[in-house]
């Protein structure tokens, strides 16, 4: 993908504009910077790699086509964020219509631990630790887990969270607030 | 504060407060409670254990695959004509196909077809061109175009159901309307045909397809009837053509009347009920 001259220096927003003028780099910058952090955020939120892999597909071309609704001055994330919630949710109806699987996520399964991204001095105890927050963050009820992979891994803050969620800002911070309380549970229970 | 109230407190703050941006009598609170203050503590460090996720790379191929999209959707963003037209040549053949079906077409000469098919693809192509054209910043004309879409495949369902010419036929030998029938000409009787056959889908699109459009309802069906209208010109002309010059006249008439009038009642039912 190409990269435009001065694309580190534009937000998102000023990006999004230029790509809907007809800058197709712009739209490059734009994949460049949220594109690794879609594909993560799908890939904590389904545990599947290769459904991940289409829904990240997806989000992007639905950017494209829906790139003429979004309106300037607007935050891109929010914007972004709603259209990956909307592909989960059409994802959830659409399996729940094929016979009954409600969940997409790894709730029911083990979160997706990749061996090559393990730091290479983690120790048996740390690797163990860190599989057990894994599957556990996989767990928590919907919203939670949402706000706290929006706000510890996407590096939202918690207005933006709430903004996509449709929830305030206050709510965003008590359900993280939840979620870790939930999380210590949990794993205090498997020690 | 008792411990339930600075819990309470703590959900609206943490985990991302630290200690100085705590409010003065909830950090008097835990200085002063250990459980509460160990409570903090252990939800901090559990907030930091999250921080242990690694991220993974994008797969080489995600990142092809997403270009490659990215540029062939935007070359077919920057074509709308020719999706339109598209879009027009296959409404037009699927409508040749549905009359054709049901209408015998022998009286009309090849050339003849082809010119009908022509202008049915025009028609479609525009409408279809306009309706894309206003999603975004017309939206009346949007709502308009897409009522007579709509429309479109309506009455060509109850053209397939029940064509013009069949229903014609039965009616004129069906005991009740035989009285009626009998006492007008065809033309007049393709006039009343055909303002049914356009009137009903009209009302009932307009009726059915949302919009914000709650004024002007009379200036609405006229604008959608008369787009209708034309819509079905190249359909009555396919099948008019063993008849008289007249009943195409009536026929025509009457869809026009219809469809203006079918347009007026969706639209002005739309806006009084729904």
């Amino acid at each position: 993908m190409s990269r435009t001259s001065d694309s580190t220096n534009n937000s998102d927003s000023e990006l999004m504009q230029a790509y809907v003028q007809g800058d197709a780099a712009a739209f490059d910058a734009l994949f460049i910077r949220h594109g690794g952090k879609i594909y993560n955020f799908l890939l904590r939120e389904t545990g599947d790699p290769a459904l991940a892999q289409d829904l990240t597909q997806e989000t992007w071309l639905r950017v494209i086509r829906a790139k003429d609704r979004f309106k300037p001055g607007s935050r891109f994330t929010s914007w972004l964020y709603t259209i990956v919630f909307n592909l989960l949710r059409d994802e959830r109806k659409r399996r729940r219509r094929r016979g009954g699987e409600n969940h997409i996520s790894i709730h029911e399964a083990d979160a997706v631990v990749d061996e090559n991204t393990r730091p290479v001095d983690e120790s048996a105890e740390q690797a163990e630790m860190r599989d057990a927050v894994q599957v556990a963050v996989s767990r928590l009820p919907e919203e939670q887990r949402r706000v706290l992979l929006l706000t510890k891994y996407q590096g939202l803050t918690f207005a933006e969270a709430g903004d996509i969620l449709g929830i305030s800002e206050a709510a965003a911070r008590q359900k993280a607030w939840r979620g870790i309380q939930t999380l210590r549970n949990v794993l205090k229970g498997n020690q | 504060m008792t411990c339930a109230q600075a819990h309470d407190r703590l959900a609206e703050l943490a985990p991302l407060a630290g200690d100085d941006a705590l409010p003065q009598d909830l950090a008097r609170h835990l200085q002063s409670c250990e459980r509460c203050r160990e409570h903090l503590h252990a939800s901090r460090l559990m907030w930091d254990e999250l921080a242990h996720w690694p991220e993974q790379e994008m797969p080489a191929e995600l990142v092809r695959t997403v270009a490659t999209r990215a540029r062939a959707e935007a070359k077919t963003a920057d074509s709308p004509l020719a999706i339109a037209l598209v879009f027009g040549l296959v409404a037009a053949l699927v409508s040749a196909f549905v009359i054709s079906s049901r209408v015998s077409l022998d009286h009309v000469p090849p050339l003849g077809l082809v010119g009908v098919g022509a202008v049915w693809t025009v028609l479609y192509s525009g409408l279809f061109f306009l309706f894309r054209l206003a999603k975004e910043h017309q939206r009346a004309v949007f709502f308009l175009t897409r009522a007579v879409l709509v429309a479109g495949g309506m009455f060509l369902l109850l053209s397939y159901l029940s064509p013009v010419p069949a229903s014609i036929t039965f009616c004129s030998r069906y005991y009740v309307t035989q009285p009626l029938l009998d006492r007008i000409s065809i033309a007049a009787t393709y006039f009343l045909f055909g303002g049914v056959y356009a009137g009903l889908p009209m009302a009932i699109a307009a009726y059915v397809t949302p919009g914000p459009l709650r004024e002007n309802t009379a200036m609405q069906g006229t604008l959608a009837g008369g787009m209708f209208a034309l819509l079905l010109t190249p359909g009555i002309i396919m099948q008019c053509a063993p008849f008289a010059f007249g009943v195409l006249i009536g026929w025509f008439a009457g869809a026009l009347l219809g469809s203006v009038l079918g347009g007026m009642l969706g639209f002005w039912l739309r806006a009084r009920i729904a």
